[in-house]
């Protein structure tokens, strides 16, 4: 070819090639026409290839400046091109939408037990006062479980309990009525004071109605040291009910009866659902009495007292020289205080519906 | 115990603005909880007294009459229906309206009866819960005060009384009687009691004459005293007794036995009468014998039931037959032989007091609770006895009046009083100082003066001084105080809490009793969390089994006998459980029953293995035995789960995957890991020592670990037999479970050394090896771990694919295999990769593996 052919060529197939590429309205077809006209069997090519051939070193020159002005110029287009269809390929993009509302892929999760997240709390608030857990068995001898708590064979004290005896040859044997027998066992192991535990664990009393379970929960707080008051226990109680329940709650005092503790009292505790005042509250009946409470303002929620001397002597410490308070709670009554249960029984079904209530 | 408000108020003065709500709080903040409060006259609110103006027979219906009864309305008389035999023109009656309801719950309405409309109910006495049954209309007498037409009913018929429901602390028999409860509520009133002492008139001939007492078990009653009426006339009680019984809850019988309950419910001492002409008489004389059972000996009590005597039992008895015979279980039930009916016209009254744990004792064993065994075991007071007995003999006789008859009635002259173990007042001394410490109150709260002045307002006198100390004498009828502490407390209920400073106690120093394992409850809680991560809902059940659980689930690590519940709640709950797993699979059950087939469960808990050889005997003076080491079970701490349906539930774009037994296994090994368990291995059970089987034979592991050189089983997984499956009726393939908490604290180990990244890259190498359908995984993957050549440089192995069918021979499976390569000083080379490569597809080749590509 000569130099006025290339530049026929060029000339030519230029306007062609540069309106492909710019007129090109997707990506298949801009690479198409790059292809056809850029790539290596295009007339850019072809041409570049003819530049070699001629004799003239100007037209060498002249004809190699205009293959590459001309292929400067398309890859321009080209790139320009390539560009904008991206650009619009993003808009289009960011013009689409997912429907958010579909539900969410999860994983199945599982729950704890209403019991034993108020056992944990209510051990965590125990810990915050200083006493440190305490463990025992749930088969106790009968020694552990009244006669070292001052509830002697043959006294009416061992009717307040309705016990399960066990099967145990010549000894005896029951399934723990309380966690207290854990306060004999640590006073005992410890051998001296000061000693601070939270007892806590199953015990069984034979009971079985929508209020009473043949097995429940109890947490039990011991404190022995010298010069222990009951003036403690009431700042400790009132300390540990406002860490429980709420900031501002008020705790009543009632004198009462437990054979291991002397003075014994019963704790109540404003009632949350009505403010302590009987009346009104979220759960309030027709004639606007606080069911919660009895429409009292009060709630029964544990039993305390100062450790009777006997049950020292049994644990062979010295009445003369320890005191010491204790107090019990109920975990399956705080928990149904505090998720609103109203049948014990629905604690110990398991059902799925109802653990996944709880976080 | 019921306490009637009336009654009280006959006993302490009460001042007129006190309610009977602030009455009730009194009572409870000085111990006795005061559980509800009755207003009894508002159960008959509505009923009026009205006059039947005339009284003609029905029209339709032989038996009944058609009345026109005024009572008192401004729209006047009106015509009500009745079918009582009493009613007359004339009579005053107890009416009710429409519109109220009776105390039995039935509800009045206007309603035609036999075609005439009756307006209301003509009412007899039980219809008004005043009596067990009645004969006709109540009638009210003309010119009674208060009986005027359209006046209230209550007052008349002794309803117009407030009831205290009280539950009364075993420690307190005193407050089992209204005058208890009156010298309680005189104090926190700071009033004083009406309470006189009791005469009785003694018209009769002298008692030596009549009646002797011999006590041959004075263990048994210390004291036995007794008093003779002549000719009494048993009949009903008048009505204000009836009505007083009534108010308390105990049912009228006769004159002479309400009487005694009267006395019972008044001061607490429960008194018994015989009728005397049925005792056996030695001379002319009742005798009464008061002794130990001979075992075997029978008595048929009040109640008709015949009860076999054992010694130890202590019985009234007297000379009738060859050995006399027992007449009375002694505070617990008289005899039906020597009862009184209405043919009896001489009583003896027996007032005496029991052992208290000897009346427990029987009571319990035979399972008769009476109100005098319930007082008895609480303790009586001895020295109140005579008085009781006065007061009653004295009642007996007044009531005694045979209808329309001149009364008779005399009480012999004297009383037999047998008291061979007299009960003396306990004297108990007091520190103020002591007091004051305990309590934590300022010592002038509880100053010499205070003490004496509050201790007294309770019935306790002054017996000496000592330095610093008091001596009280503390009356009989408060078993109760004997110590010091209890004095306190007495103080404490009489200060008032509210007078108690709040106080915290310092802290530091504290022993550790070594009762709690901080390492099981770590790991424990770790195992926790991640069976929650993985889905499992905790569950909590009760620790009873049942035969057939025990049997089905036996303990995969041995256990003895079941710990057996002597008196449990049936058949199905009379064992402790051995093991988890029957809950858990029931709670599974009643889920899948209800619809729920997505279960997963865990339980954190206590099994029962059997007994422990060093608990026999509680050990107190061993340290380590009283922190639990002498507990009487092996009591093991157990985590158990079970699971089914979805591994991976189904959303709106994918579908569900089914839970099978390596969801399980990857759960564990999670949970292994967060534990910190390393090295854990699953390990099939055939021929193995482990039993689990409870588990399907198909796919059933012991989980077992090296800890200090030995292997330790910490538990069992698998899928549930379908036997069990199908025993409860699963709708779906299910999962189960069972570790030892303990033992996987023992097991975890981890310590966390963090290591520096890798610094220089890995290569991947794939491998498909063909190799019998029967070797497993775990083989391929130790033999590669093992090759010489890969030591220090094969850092993972994955098992990505197992194939069998289509392409791959019979008997034969297909594993596709990644190992991933790294030294960590340097790049590997493709020929250093290259021999490694060799060197584990050597190891598989030596295992029968054919490599297929890699
Ligand atoms: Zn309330």
């Amino acid at each position: 070819m000569t130099l006025a052919e290339i530049e026929s060529l060029l000339d030519k197939s230029f306007a062609e090639a540069r309106a492909a590429l710019a007129g090109a309205a997707n990506p298949a077809a801009l690479e198409a026409a790059r292809v056809q006209f850029l790539g290596q069997k295009g007339f850019l090519q072809a041409a570049k290839k003819s530049v070699g051939q001629l004799a003239s070193v100007d037209d060498k020159k002249k004809a190699g400046k205009l293959c590459n002005d001309r292929d400067r110029e398309l890859q321009d287009v080209y790139q320009a091109n390539l560009d904008r269809l991206a650009r619009e390929a993003r808009v289009a993009e960011l013009a689409q939408r997912q429907d958010i509302t579909l539900p969410g892929r999860r994983s199945r999760r599982g729950h704890r037990h209403p019991l034993s997240t108020t056992c944990d709390d209510i051990l965590a608030v125990l810990q915050g006062l200083g006493f440190e857990p305490a463990e025992g068995p749930e088969v106790e001898h009968d020694f552990y479980n009244f006669e070292a708590l001052n509830i002697p064979r043959d006294h009416p004290a061992r009717d307040m309990q309705d016990t399960f005896y066990v099967d145990a040859g010549g000894a005896e044997v029951v399934l723990r009525t309380h966690t207290s027998p854990v306060q004999a066992r640590a006073m005992l192991a410890a051998g001296k004071p000061p000693l601070r535990v939270s007892c806590f664990g199953r015990v069984y009393r034979k009971d079985d109605d929508p209020t009473h379970s043949p097995m429940f929960h109890q947490i039990e707080g011991l404190y022995v040291d010298q010069n222990v008051t009951f003036a403690d226990l009431k700042g400790t109680l009132q300390l540990f009910a406002e860490r429980i329940f709420a900031p501002g709650v008020r705790v009543r005092l009632r004198p009462s009866f437990f054979p291991f503790t002397e003075p014994s009292v019963e704790v109540d505790i404003s009632c949350f659902a009505c403010g302590g005042t009987g009346r009104g509250g979220n759960v309030a009946a027709e004639d606007g009495r606080c069911r919660l409470c009895k429409a009292t303002g009060f709630i029964e929620i544990m039993g305390a007292g100062m450790v009777d001397p006997e049950v020292f002597k049994a644990c062979k410490l010295d009445p003369d020289h320890v005191t010491g308070f204790a107090f019990g709670i109920g975990v399956e009554r705080v928990a149904m205080l505090r998720y609103g249960i109203s049948d014990i029984r629905l604690l110990y079904e398991n059902d799925e519906r109802f653990l996944a209530q709880f976080p | 115990m019921h306490v009637s408000g009336k009654w009280l108020a006959e006993l302490v003065d009460i001042p007129k603005d006190i309610t009977p709500t602030s009455i009730a709080e009194k009572l409870t903040s000085a111990g006795l909880e005061v559980e509800a409060v009755v207003d009894l006259a508002a159960q008959l609110k509505g009923v009026v007294v009205a006059r039947v103006d005339s009284c003609v027979p029905h029209p339709q219906a032989d038996k009944l009459k058609l009345c026109r009864v005024d009572s008192g309305l401004p729209s006047g008389a009106v015509d009500v229906v009745c079918g009582a035999a009493n009613v007359h023109g004339g009579a005053l009656v107890c009416f009710a309206p429409p519109g109220m309801v009776l105390p039995g719950g039935k509800r009045i309405d206007v309603a035609s009866v036999r075609g005439v409309t009756s307006h209301g109910m003509l009412c007899s006495a039980s219809e008004l819960g005043l009596e067990a049954t009645s004969d006709g209309l109540l009638l009210l007498a003309d010119g009674e005060p208060g009986v005027v037409v359209g006046a209230p009913v209550a007052p008349l018929v002794g309803r117009d009384d407030v009831v205290y429901v009280l539950g009364v602390t075993p420690n307190r028999p005193d407050a089992l009687s209204h005058v208890g409860v009156a010298r309680e509520l005189a104090a926190a009133l700071r009033t004083r009691m009406k309470l006189a002492t009791p005469t009785c008139p003694e018209r009769g001939g002298p008692i030596d004459g009549l009646a002797r007492v011999t006590i041959e078990d004075p263990d048994g009653c210390p004291r036995y005293a007794c008093r003779v009426i002549e000719d009494v006339a048993v009949g009903p009680s008048p009505r204000w007794l009836q009505a007083r019984l009534a108010a308390v809850g105990i049912r009228s019988i006769n004159n002479v036995v309400d009487v005694t309950n009267l006395l019972m419910m008044e001061r607490g001492i429960p008194l018994h009468a015989f009728d005397y002409d049925k005792l056996g008489k030695s001379g002319s004389r009742a005798a009464i014998v008061v002794r130990g059972a001979r075992a075997g000996e029978t008595l048929v009590t009040l109640d008709g039931k015949e009860r076999t005597l054992v010694e130890g039992d202590v019985v009234i008895g007297d000379v009738a037959g060859e050995h006399g015979r027992a007449i009375a279980l002694a505070g617990v039930m008289g005899g039906r032989d020597t009862e009184v009916s209405s043919s009896t016209t001489r009583v003896l009254l027996e007032g005496a007091h029991f052992n208290a744990s000897r009346v427990r004792r029987t009571a319990r064993r035979l399972d008769l609770h009476s109100e005098a065994s319930h007082r008895f075991e609480r303790g009586a007071d001895a020295n109140g006895v005579l008085q009781s007995l006065d007061r009653a003999a004295g009642l007996v006789a007044e009531l005694s009046a045979p209808h329309g008859k001149e009364n008779r009635a005399r009480v012999a002259r004297g009383v037999v009083d047998s008291y061979p173990r007299k009960v003396a007042p306990a004297i108990v001394t007091l520190r103020p100082r002591r007091a004051a410490a305990l309590l934590g109150v300022a010592p002038r709260v509880v100053d010499e003066a205070a003490v004496s002045k509050l201790l007294l307002s309770l019935g306790l006198e002054v017996e000496g001084r000592e330095a610093e100390a008091i001596r009280f004498r503390v009356p009989t009828y408060r078993p109760d105080l004997t110590r010091e502490v209890d004095l306190i407390e007495e103080l404490l209920r009489l200060v008032g809490m509210d007078q108690i400073p709040s106080t915290l106690p310092a802290r530091g120093g504290e022993a550790n009793a070594g009762l709690f394992d901080v390492r099981r409850h770590q790991a424990l809680s770790a195992a926790r969390r991640a069976l929650r991560a993985a889905g499992y809902d905790e569950a909590i059940n009760l620790a009873f089994a049942s035969p057939d659980d025990v049997a089905r689930f036996p303990a995969w690590d041995g256990g003895g006998e079941p710990i057996r519940v002597k008196n449990p709640l049936g058949e199905e709950r009379s064992l402790m459980r051995r093991s988890l797993l029957p809950g858990l699979v029931q709670n599974m059950a009643t889920n899948h029953r209800r619809g729920v087939v997505e279960v997963r469960l865990y339980e954190s808990g206590t099994v029962f293995l059997g007994r422990n050889g060093q608990g026999a005997m509680p050990r107190t003076d061993d340290r380590a035995a009283a922190a639990g080491r002498d507990a009487f079970a092996l009591e093991r701490p157990r985590l158990a789960g079970v699971a089914s349906g979805a591994s991976v539930g189904a959303t709106f774009d994918r579908k569900e995957a089914a839970f099978d037994f390596f969801d399980l296994k990857g759960h564990l090994e999670e949970l292994l890991d967060d534990v910190g368990v390393i090295g854990a291995r699953f390990i099939g059970l055939d021929g193995a020592a482990v039993v689990a089987p409870f588990l399907h034979p198909r796919a059933r592991a012991s989980i077992q670990v090296e800890v200090d050189g030995a292997d330790v089983v910490l538990g069992v997984a698998g899928e549930l037999h379908p036997d069990i499956s199908a025993l409860h009726d699963l709708r779906s393939q299910a999962y189960a479970f069972d570790l030892d908490a303990e033992l996987l604290a023992v097991a975890a180990r981890a310590r966390v050394r963090a290591r520096p990244l890798p610094r220089f890259p890995s290569v991947r190498r794939d491998f498909a090896l063909l190799v019998d359908a029967a070797l497993p995984a775990a083989a391929l993957q130790g033999c590669f771990a093992a090759a010489p050549a890969a030591t220090g440089l094969l850092e993972h192995v994955a098992i990505f694919d197992v194939y069998q069918g289509k392409g791959v021979p019979d008997g034969k499976k297909s594993v596709a295999i990644g190992v991933t390569l790294r030294a960590a000083d340097r790049t590997l080379t493709d020929a250093e990769v290259a021999a490694v490569v060799d060197g584990l597809l050597g190891g598989a080749r030596a295992l029968g593996a054919e490599v297929r590509a890699g």
